[in-house]
């Protein structure tokens, strides 16, 4: 490849362009596979693109786990699945030392790698195991590394975890604590399928129709698209919007709504202002642009921000839910205040 | 060009909105004024205030319309924030505000992003519609415009009713409660004319000013048209206006006049001149001037008189002019001081130490305080009296001079000595005048002084005697007011009446028997003779000198008690013992002050000490401090009622008429106040009690 093919190739219309391709592709292959959950897939794509993680609420059944295998081939990236259960223990995710006998029949510790040790961990029913294996997992996901004993090993690039959680209260759970919660970037409700939606999966499931998803891109491509990501603009009014709308997310500030002030005991982090730009970017990269306008923020508000408000008794008892709120929020917060 | 389109619809934006927030200040402003133009029409039309106020108020009215122009100018608007605005309007995903913002950066600081950002916002600049952002719009309030110049139409057209209704009558308002009683308005009256009488002395006009403006004062006083704030508000003026600033410089000529005296004391033709200074009379010293002037002229005096005359006159005026002398040596020694440490720096006169050129400052200072001091005193009245005295007397001094000097060739030259005598006498003459005019002064002063103090008798007067006494202090007063004048007190109010100088009934018990250390020393005064005759119970002089009668009040108590002893036997304190069963220890005790043992034992009815009313308790002191006194007193009965009629008849029975008797003291109280610094309301109250007790007709 020549210079000038090089240079082209570094150009913000050609890395905008690129992008934009490489995502049609693989969309359209993890739609080969999933029927519907557009936006959840979508949603989950743009986590990728932004290093985060992702927690899935929605009942059992709905193409979770389907979802991040497409993914993980689509990607070309080792999946690895965790069911938690009250009975999981931390060595199980991360793994442990057992002792081997070597060639002289000697006895040595060998350490064992557990799930965790993959690009694509789906860790399903998160809130069904003891804190402290939750713990665990969610210090490997802030980290990207785990300790075991004095030994610290990185985890491998891309690491991405997808954690889901049954709605429903139920016997044996426990609820992630709100400093966990944190760690998502965005929490997404897989919704049910639509009435078309679960007729295709019917006729796909049931009529012997093995849909295989191909490798679209390949790992180190993933960790370019990451890259070319951060290079997306954001003009300072814009980045205000975003500060703006998670600002009023806090019920003791000027910019909160009569909502957040009814029904919010504390509202987001900091890290929820982070999300919502880092995913901005990749919407408008994904749109063809380059830098981040205002309805990015919009749309990147709700994932984000959702988890991290904390209702309070009232709200609770009312049964708010925080969707409601935030769409309050992005209603009465201008994004223009002339 | 990027630069130029971006930003040609901003600005075009910004202008629109501009223009929009004066049409919204303008209309904000119109209000403003409209609804002072509403109030100043209604106010004119209703005849409040006259076509010249309504035509200035309503050209200040014009300032609020200017007031929202300003507003709408000087507010800033954000470009940015503009950009926003038309980004969102246009659907143009922030590609304008993105733009600009990038377009602030340098050129060559861009990231290819931002370049890229530049070019796709230019892009998109054609059929941007700037109005869609910032449509001109109706004001706001434009609609409250409206009703606000509707309803000032209706003002300027309507025509106010031409027939008033007639005001009612006006309500006479209650005269002002009495400032003053009868008494103390009569007291105050009296008072006033004393002092009035030798205010007329003086002829002053001051003084009769003050005269007019506290006759007017006392006249408002007695018609009750003054109410106490305001009374005391004028005598507060007129004690500004003719006391504050009065001339005080009489006093300090009279002290020297005094104290020079001693040295025309030594010789016996001034003797005499000498003790009318030292008593302060100069109509006597001007006398003894103008004889002492006659017999010189007359040749009454030798020669060795005249030399002695000479020499203490001179005296006099050298000490009569002492502070100027005193003030003249000051100041020659400051200026001595100066020259010495100017010579002294002189070599190093550009390079002086901060301290050197401190210390220079701080003499040119003081001499300059010496100099104005000098000066104050020449030019003030007593400077100038000094002056006079002191020119008058060496003047005497040297006409005396010349007068031996001549009379050594007194047959030679006979009415060259008539002559220098007279010159004498003349100067003589001058000082006598001198000491007339200072008497008058002085007279005036002291009038001004009694005038200033009865100001403010009065004024306590009417802040402490206005208030009307409540039955408790009236009964206190009606009753001593009977003994007063000789009556018996009427029942209830007998002498040993808890309120009549008795303490507290309750003091010296606490509830449930505690023993209160300061209990029975206060309160519970009996007066002589009060519920207890002495002799029928406990006599002066039988055991306890002084000390506290008994009291009664024994009541069975609960269970046997314990013995109180009470106070103990302290001189002015009884004793009180409670044994056996149903008793209620604690008995009403006497009590006195413990300080002085010769007063009389208080009631024994009120305080009492009591110990446990449980009776569990050998003693029922508790805590109390006390101390145990052997009083030795003398034995027996004391005396009976005729052995104190007797013993009084000894000592003689009064000989001087009451109101010889009360004159004289209330003289000597009055004499006390004026000199020593009595606080105007221990006056008032001196001033009243002899009030009190004057002496009065039969019939008053």
């Amino acid at each position: 490849m020549s210079t000038d093919a090089a240079s082209r190739n570094k150009s913000p219309e050609a890395i905008v362009e690129r992008f934009q391709n490489d995502m049609k592709r693989v969309r359209d292959e993890i739609g080969k596979v999933i029927v519907g959950q557009q936006e959840v897939v979508f949603n989950v794509l743009t986590c990728i693109m932004a290093d985060g993680h992702v927690l899935l609420e929605g009942v059992p059944g709905l193409g979770k786990t389907v979802l991040v295998q497409t993914i993980s081939n689509v990607m070309d990236l080792d999946f690895k699945r965790v069911q938690f259960t009250p009975d999981l223990q931390p060595t199980d995710i991360i793994g442990t030392r057992l002792a081997e006998q070597d060639e002289k029949g000697r006895l040595r510790f060998e350490f064992q790698r557990g799930p965790i040790f993959a690009n694509l961990v789906l860790a399903d029913e998160i809130n069904r195991a003891t804190p402290k294996t939750q713990s665990a997992m969610l210090e490997a996901m802030a980290e990207r590394a785990v300790t075991v004993g004095d030994r610290t090993m990185k985890l491998d690039r891309p690491f991405f975890v997808l954690a889901t959680q049954n709605p429903l209260e139920q016997e044996g759970t426990y609820p992630l604590p709100e400093a966990q919660l944190d760690r998502f970037l965005y929490k997404l409700i897989v919704g049910f399928p639509t009435l078309d939606e679960l007729d295709t999966i019917m006729d796909r499931t049931t009529k012997g129709f093995d849909a295989k998803a191909e490798k679209v891109i390949t790992r180190e491509r993933l960790l370019e698209m990451r890259d070319e990501v951060r290079q997306v603009e954001i003009a300072k009014p814009v980045q205000r919007y975003a500060l703006r709308i998670l600002r009023a997310t806090h019920p003791t500030m000027e910019e909160s709504t009569p909502m957040v002030r009814q029904f919010v005991r504390n509202g987001g982090s900091p890290r929820g202002a982070q999300t919502i730009l880092l995913t901005a970017k990749v919407r408008a990269i994904m749109d063809g642009r380059y830098h981040v306008s205002p309805d990015d923020v919009r749309q990147a508000a709700v994932p984000s921000l959702r988890h991290r408000m904390i209702l309070n008794f009232e709200g609770e008892a009312e049964g708010i839910d925080p969707d409601d709120i935030l769409a309050e929020i992005i209603k009465k917060v201008p994004a223009a205040k002339v | 060009m990027h630069q130029q389109k971006i930003k040609s619809i901003i600005g075009l934006a910004r202008l629109r909105l501009y223009a929009q927030r004066v049409f919204e200040g303008l209309t904000a402003g119109l209000i403003g004024s409209s609804a002072v133009w509403m109030v100043l029409l209604v106010l004119f039309k209703t005849g409040w205030i006259p076509m010249e106020s309504l035509q200035s108020w309503s050209l200040y009215a014009l300032a609020f319309p200017v007031l929202g122009l300003l507003w709408a100018v000087i507010y800033r608007i954000d470009r940015s924030a503009v950009a926003l605005a038309v980004d969102e309007s246009n659907n143009l995903h922030a590609r304008l505000t993105t733009a600009y913002c990038f377009l602030e950066i340098p050129e060559g600081e861009r990231s290819e992003f931002q370049k890229a950002a530049i070019r796709e916002a230019a892009g998109h600049m054609e059929g941007v519609k700037v109005s869609e952002a910032t449509p001109l719009r109706i004001p706001r309030d434009t609609l409250a415009l409206v009703m606000v110049l509707t309803v000032l139409a209706g003002i300027v057209l309507v025509k106010p009713p031409t027939i008033h209704g007639t005001m009612p009558p006006e309500e006479p308002l209650p005269a002002p409660e009495a400032v003053l009683d009868d008494e103390d308005l009569q007291r105050a009256k009296d008072q006033w004319e004393k002092v009035k009488e030798e205010l007329a002395k003086s002829e002053d006009p001051v003084a009769q000013d003050l005269i007019q403006e506290m006759d007017e004062l006392m006249d408002a006083l007695d018609k009750r048209e003054l109410t106490k704030e305001e009374f005391i508000h004028k005598v507060d003026k007129v004690s500004k206006k003719f006391f504050e600033e009065q001339d005080d410089e009489w006093r300090t000529v009279l002290e020297e006049l005094k104290d020079s005296e001693d040295e025309l004391a030594k010789n016996k033709h001034t003797k005499d001149l000498a003790n009318a200074l030292k008593e302060g009379d100069m109509q006597k010293a001007a006398k003894e001037l103008e004889n002492l002037a006659k017999k010189l002229e007359e040749g009454k005096l030798s020669d060795r008189d005249i030399e002695d005359l000479s020499k203490k006159l001179e005296k006099f005026a050298k000490k009569m002019g002492k502070d100027e002398e005193k003030l003249n040596k000051a100041i020659e020694s400051k200026k001595k001081e100066i020259e010495k440490l100017k010579q002294k720096y002189e070599k190093n006169k550009d390079n002086l130490t901060d301290d050197q050129k401190k210390r220079l400052s701080r003499l040119e200072r003081e001499l300059n305080k010496l100099a104005g001091a000098k000066k104050k005193l020449k030019t003030s009245s007593r400077g100038r009296s000094l002056k006079k005295l002191e020119k008058a007397a060496k003047e005497g001094a040297d006409r005396l001079r010349e007068t031996k000097s001549r009379g050594k060739g007194a047959t030679r030259d006979k009415e060259a000595r008539a002559e220098s005598r007279k010159k004498f006498g003349k100067a003589m003459d001058m000082a006598a005048g001198e000491m007339r005019d200072l008497d008058k002064k002085a007279q005036h002063g002291h009038a001004m002084d009694k005038a200033q103090s009865q100001a403010n008798d009065m004024k306590e007067m009417v802040r402490r005697g206005g208030s009307k006494p409540n039955e408790q202090q009236q009964a206190a007063t009606d009753n001593f007011n009977q003994r007063a004048s000789g009556q018996k007190p009427s029942p209830g109010q007998q002498p040993g009446d808890p309120q009549q100088g008795a303490g507290q009934p309750q003091a010296g018990m606490q509830p449930g028997g505690q023993q209160d250390p300061k209990a029975g020393q206060e309160g519970a005064g009996q007066q002589p003779g009060a519920g207890q005759k002495p002799g029928a119970g406990q006599k002066p002089g039988a055991g306890q000198k002084g000390a506290g009668q008994q009291g009664a009040g024994q009541q069975p108590g609960p269970q046997a008690g314990g013995q109180s002893p009470g106070q103990g036997n302290k001189p002015g304190q009884g004793g009180a013992n409670a044994t056996g069963p149903g008793q209620q220890p604690g008995k009403g005790q006497g009590n006195t002050n413990q300080n002085n043992p010769n007063e009389r034992g208080g009631d024994g009815r009120s305080g009492g000490d009591g110990g446990d009313p449980m009776g569990d308790k050998g003693t029922a002191l508790g805590d109390a401090k006390f101390k145990n006194t052997k009083v030795s007193g003398r034995q027996g009965d004391g005396p009976v009622e005729s052995e104190i009629i007797e013993s009084a008849a000894s000592k003689g029975f009064a000989s001087r008429g009451y109101k010889e008797i009360h004159t004289e003291y209330e003289n000597l109280a009055e004499e006390v106040m004026e000199k020593d610094q009595i606080p105007p309301g221990y006056r008032y109250y001196v001033q009243k009690y002899f009030h009190l007790i004057r002496p009065r007709d039969a019939g008053e």
